[in-house]
């Protein structure tokens, strides 16, 4: 890989040091999911290439959860290269436990297995976001983790955004939201500068309406990055939905409000899936996709 | 210098009191003399715990002492084995001696030993100084063997003699050709750590002439009203205690799985709510400064994790 002006930091991060992907590293992760979680659980830990994840094993009460080796940038913080790793890695970690802890994978398994498979990307992400955010919360309220939560979760949009508007660019023209604001009551309010191209413009992002209904969801969990509103907003051209869906947009995302504040309040895993069926439901009979 | 010849001088030993017509749950409560090596215990709190039958750890320990038997003590560390000794014998007026064994505990340690003693003439003697197994067994008191695991084979064949029935033990002490026979009421109890990696095996004969006598932690509940009854907190900081106490329960389980090296003591938790006093340190610095100087150095950044991310402190 060469580096250039125009590397993307993050890579340039991730080209630069080593990854981590020690065998202590991975197995303090696995001592912390042990010691976080009730006796009789068993959980592996896997370091992964990207992505994290969890998912139950063939034994009762085992788990296997991936943490990523990359490296991220860190647009919102300031430390050692190395603790920034441990950072995320950690908290990478404490999320996916709150999938051990609060999630119902039988529920949301059988109920997968009873949509056509062309919807079953739709409602994976429609719960999993929805799911995401109410695993945070009920984690940062057993756990000292609000922050960690925020601090990833603004981390994340911001790479993921800017990572859009240097797509986008390559074609056409990008732009960044204008600020991130935490849903959940914080202290320190984490602010995204608007970013614009050399010449001063910024780039137009255009999102499909289940790419708006994505960042809608987003939106509502642990942080706001502020997208969502600017998509709506007729005054700001920089973000657009694809084609002329903007009104069905709003009607959308007047229903997925309801639905998150549902999915934070409901502490019942099945009942969250239940939720995200009929939640599937409704913005399935409004866009008509089924 | 004149040396004289060793002269069998025993150390005076006060013997314990004669029994009394009252009991301690199972054992026989002695009369009070005013015995110097009876402990004082100011807070007669030990929680008894339930066992494997429906009878106490005080009601099985005390019914094997009056049966005659030696008692062997197996817990974590902190569970309160020693504790529960002293309090027994605060309670029956029984005199304790104690020693902690390890590798370079010899056996004249426990029996004593021979002393140069200058009079005031100038002349040298040879006394002999009895040690904490002769004085037991002269007293008739409780002789408490901490790490009974680090004995190794020579302390074992100590002991082993001392340890029979009531009727046949005796103690012989080489240098001086003395024969001793226990005092009527002498006993011996010892302490171990299950997963302690002692010097030296012990042999079946020796164990076998213990009755083996499990504990546990206190229950979670139980261990918060330890800390408030040995702390100056406010019940305001019930929330705090719980959550210390819980997280030490899980760092116990985890050091009985091998996940971790060392557990959290019940002691280190009063120390913890100590530092917690007047607001003197927050829980989370108070647990950070107990534990993370003490544990395996392999288990640092664990702990630090672990307490960063599971403890709240009141502003929380």
């Amino acid at each position: 890989m060469y580096l250039t002006e125009d590397t993307d930091p993050d890579d340039a991060i991730e080209a630069l040091t080593p990854s981590r992907s020690s065998q202590a590293r991975r197995k303090e992760l696995e001592r912390i999911a042990t010691l976080c979680t009730p006796r009789e659980i068993d959980i592996h830990v896997r370091l992964t290439t990207s992505g994290a994840a969890c998912r139950p094993r063939d034994s009762p009460d085992a788990y296997e959860i991936h943490i990523p080796m990359r490296r991220y940038g860190q647009p919102y913080s300031d430390f050692d290269p190395a603790v920034w790793d441990r950072v995320m890695q950690v908290t990478l970690l404490f999320h996916e436990l709150g999938h051990v802890l609060y999630s119902g994978f039988d529920r949301f398994t059988e109920y997968l297995d009873e949509i056509r498979p062309r919807w079953q990307s739709l409602f994976k992400d429609v719960y999993n976001i929805a799911e995401d955010a109410a695993i945070e919360a009920q984690m940062a309220t057993a756990f000292r983790l609000h922050d960690d939560f925020v601090l990833k979760s603004a981390s994340l949009a911001h790479i993921a955004d800017r990572r859009h508007r240097e797509f986008v660019t390559e074609f056409t023209e990008t732009s960044i939201p204008d600020s991130v604001q935490t849903v959940l009551p914080v202290a320190e309010k984490f602010t995204m500068l608007a970013e614009s191209d050399d010449d001063g413009s910024e780039p137009h992002l255009q999102y499909t309406v289940y790419e708006a209904l994505s960042l809608a969801l987003m939106d509502r969990g642990t942080v706001n990055s502020g997208r969502t509103r600017e998509l709506q907003d007729p005054g700001y051209p920089n973000r657009q939905l694809k084609g002329d869906y903007r009104n069905l947009f709003i009607k959308i995302d007047k229903i997925a409000e309801k639905y998150m504040t549902d999915m934070l309040a409901e502490p019942d895993p099945r009942s969250r899936v239940d939720r995200a069926k009929a939640f599937f439901g409704r913005v399935a009979k409004s866009s008509r996709v089924q | 210098m004149n040396n004289k010849e060793a002269s069998p001088l025993r150390s005076a030993v006060r013997t314990a009191g004669d029994p009394s017509n009252n009991k301690f749950r199972e054992l026989t409560v002695l009369n009070d003399i005013g015995h110097k090596r009876v402990p004082e215990i100011n807070q007669e709190t030990y929680h008894e715990r339930a066992g494997e039958s429906d009878r106490t750890d005080v009601e099985v320990v005390t019914r094997g002492l009056e049966l005659g038997m030696n008692i062997v003590l197996k817990g974590q560390p902190g569970v309160g084995k020693s504790y529960l000794v002293r309090y027994i014998c605060a309670q029956t007026n029984r005199p304790l001696y104690r020693i902690t064994l390890s590798e370079t505990t010899f056996r004249e340690d426990l029996l004593g030993s021979l002393h140069l003693v200058s009079d005031d003439s100038g002349e040298t003697t040879s006394e002999w100084i009895d040690g904490p197994l002769t004085r037991a067994a002269r007293a008739g008191g409780i002789l408490l063997l901490d790490e009974l695991n680090a004995a190794d084979a020579n302390t074992a064949a100590a002991l082993n003699a001392v340890m029979e029935q009531r009727g046949t033990r005796s103690l012989t002490i080489p240098q001086t050709g003395e024969q001793i026979k226990p005092h009527e009421q002498f006993r011996v109890v010892g302490t171990s750590n299950p997963g302690y990696q002692g010097t030296y095996e012990l042999n079946d004969a020796f164990e076998d002439r213990f009755r083996h006598v499990k504990l546990d932690y206190l229950p979670e509940s139980i261990e918060v009203e330890l800390v408030f009854d040995r702390t100056n907190l406010s019940r305001d900081r019930e929330p705090e205690i719980k959550r210390l106490v819980s997280f030490a329960q899980r760092l116990r389980e985890a050091n009985a799985d091998g996940e971790l090296a060392t557990p959290i003591t019940s002691r280190e938790i009063i120390r913890i709510a100590r530092f917690m006093e007047d607001d003197f340190m927050t829980l989370i610095e108070a647990a950070k400064s107990e534990l993370i100087a003490r544990v395996d150095e392999y288990d640092e950044s664990l702990i630090r994790t672990l307490i960063d991310r599971q403890l709240r402190d009141v502003s929380d």
